[in-house]
């Protein structure tokens, strides 16, 4: 017995040192994407400038450098990785909770709310004297968090079980699309124009204002999720399962499911939809380090990280002059990366 | 010391598919729970359980749900956890960033004594069900619990696993001074190891005692419309040839 129990502790510490191996990897691949995405651009700005810029920080001399990347590169950057890991993160728990290997974070209609806040908040106008560049981000917000509200409050009635939150949140999704719709409908062409632009997802919108909210909230909901990591991985053996372990089944899904929420609504309000990142890192992660859940939440964000960083790099580097919406390019690219997953998944029952 | 439990009636809609029931089982024994298909098995075995509702006492005291394992009936799962960390998972209450050597030794042990150590490392989504099954009922005996509920825990288990988890939660409930109930369709390896038996049919208590008192060709005949031949093993067990 002595004998098994030691090969079991040798061969977990090797399996360990693998996972925080893959998990180290995918933060310097996230590094590199980085340093690579400061460097593209349609400025054509070269290296030495760039690093001279970058030493010389926000005041200096080389106005204009300064400006670029200061202003510009920078913040769309941090942007980028936080909406990836924010959505990556997001992505998994959705996934996680509702058992569903295509699940993402719009999954529940979150996205669609969020368009339709937008679409309002630029149809509109600026109301309470706020900017628009704020106020449609805040409309944005507080249309997920409503349509958040709704799906929470029919899953305290009906139970938080998968049915009944995919249903819910069909319906939701359906609901804020046709309202988004309406509004776009009964907008002028040049509001239109807006509301189409701002749906496509890009990192343009980004600022140090979005850059500070959205890494707020995913600073503030990171201890939360990482606290049920164990409670995540034991909802993987299925709901009895999980239950007769001792965990509350639905208050642990009610719980994720805002945390979710505020991840997504975070993640989207500044920069528009940005499609397949949640449903793909999640993949990744598992693929890579199980569904060990105190390895596969942070990979899962990483991943979601380096998928967008990376697709703001292509979206620069694919027409010199103009940068493409990562939106655009995660939804093209996002394509065949998801036909793997469905070509790759395993019917149920096959061993 | 022992068990006992007062379980209240289950309806599903309008209709009452468990009539209430008292239940005494004395400590260090299996309860197997027979009966034929939709008799109401599962429902009593959750109720008991207290998947909902805690109804099970330990010498008069309330049972908290720490102290009582439940596993239902099999099915596939697709997760991609180690069938260690599958097992660690037993110790859910307990587990931190860092896992303790002692659960790991425990985990690693208590897969020793199953004979499954050889699938330690294998990801849950590999395995057949019926080693599934075996792993789950790993997790179980890992929490310790004192009341052990198994929903047919031996439905995808050849006959030789059969034999192993039987005589595994046999002497569980010996050594540790538990209650193991678990529902069974083969009423041979029901004679041979449980220590009481309770018929149900039709959400009802038909009897509960002995193997002897359980197993007549009358009850046999009555609930799954069989006639039995009774026969004697050479170590006295009851073997049930169905005809």
């Amino acid at each position: 017995m002595t004998d098994a129990a030691q090969t079991s502790g040798g061969l977990y510490a090797r399996r360990i040192r693998a996972r925080a191996a893959a998990v180290l990897a995918a933060a310097a691949a996230l590094g590199l994407l980085l340093a690579a995405d400061l460097v593209t651009g349609p400025s054509g700005m070269s290296l030495a400038d760039l690093n001279a810029a970058l030493w010389a920080g926000p005041a200096g001399q080389d106005r204009a450098a300064a400006a670029i990347l200061w202003q510009i590169r920078l913040p769309q950057s941090l942007m980028a990785a936080l909406v990836g890991a924010s959505l990556g993160l997001a992505g998994l728990m959705m996934q996680t909770i509702l058992g569903n290997p295509l699940a993402s974070p719009f999954t529940l209609g979150f996205s669609a709310a969020a368009g339709f806040g937008a679409a309002l908040s630029i149809l509109f106008g600026g109301l309470w004297g706020l900017p628009q560049w704020l106020q449609t981000p805040l409309a944005a917000f507080a249309m997920t968090l409503a349509a958040a509200a709704l799906i929470y409050l029919i899953a305290r009635a009906k139970g938080a079980i998968p049915e009944v939150l995919v249903l819910a949140g069909i319906a939701v999704l359906f609901f804020f699309q046709s309202l988004q719709s309406l509004v776009q409908f009964m907008a002028s062409p040049e509001v239109l124009q807006q509301i189409v632009f701002w749906l496509f997802g890009s990192l343009l919108k980004a600022s140090w204002t979005s850059v500070q909210v959205c890494g707020a909230i995913l600073l503030i909901c990171l201890p939360f999720v990482l606290r049920d990591a164990w409670n995540l991985t034991a909802l993987r053996m299925g709901d009895a399962n999980a239950a007769s372990l001792g965990l509350d089944v639905n208050r642990l899904r009610r719980r994720s499911f805002l945390l979710v929420a505020a991840l997504t609504a975070g993640a989207v309000c500044f920069t528009g939809t940005i499609g397949f990142v949640g449903l793909i890192a999640p993949h990744i992660a598992r693929a890579a380090v199980g569904e060990d859940h105190r390895f596969a939440l942070p990979t899962a964000a990483l991943m979601g990280a380096v998928i967008l960083v990376a697709a703001s790099v292509i979206g620069k580097l694919i027409s010199p002059g103009a940068v493409i919406p990562v939106g655009i390019i995660t939804a093209i690219a996002g394509i065949p990366m998801l036909l793997t997953v469905i070509l790759t998944l395993k019917p149920t029952g096959a061993r | 010391m022992s068990l006992t439990a007062d379980l209240p009636p289950v309806f599903k809609g309008r209709s009452q598919i468990l009539q209430p029931m008292q239940i005494a089982v004395p400590a260090g024994q299996v309860l197997g729970v027979i009966g034929p298909n939709g008799a109401g098995k599962s429902t009593l075995l959750r109720s008991l359980a207290g998947i909902d509702v805690l109804h099970a006492r330990w010498n008069g005291q309330p049972l908290s749900h720490r102290q009582i394992g439940y596993m239902p009936q099999a099915f596939q799962m697709n997760a991609r956890l180690s069938v260690l960390e599958a097992v660690l998972l037993g110790k859910r209450e307990a587990l931190g960033w860092r896992i303790a050597t002692a659960d790991l030794e425990a985990a690693g042990a208590v897969l020793a004594d199953l004979g499954l150590a050889h699938l330690e490392g294998r990801s849950m989504d590999r395995l057949s069900g019926g080693q599934q099954q075996m792993v789950l009922l790993a997790q179980r005996i890992l929490r310790a619990p004192r009341l052990l509920v198994l929903d047919e825990p031996t439905s995808a288990l050849d006959l030789h696993h059969q034999l192993v988890i039987l005589r595994h939660l046999k002497s569980y409930a010996q050594d540790k001074g538990a209650v193991v109930a678990l529902a069974l369709h083969d009423l041979t390896l029901a004679a041979r190891f449980c220590d009481r038996l309770l018929l149900i049919d039709k959400g009802q208590r038909l009897v509960i005692g002995d193997n002897e008192t359980v197993l007549t060709s009358r009850q046999i005949t009555e609930s799954w419309n069989i006639t039995p031949e009774l026969l004697r093993a050479r170590d006295g067990f009851c073997v049930i040839v169905p005809h």
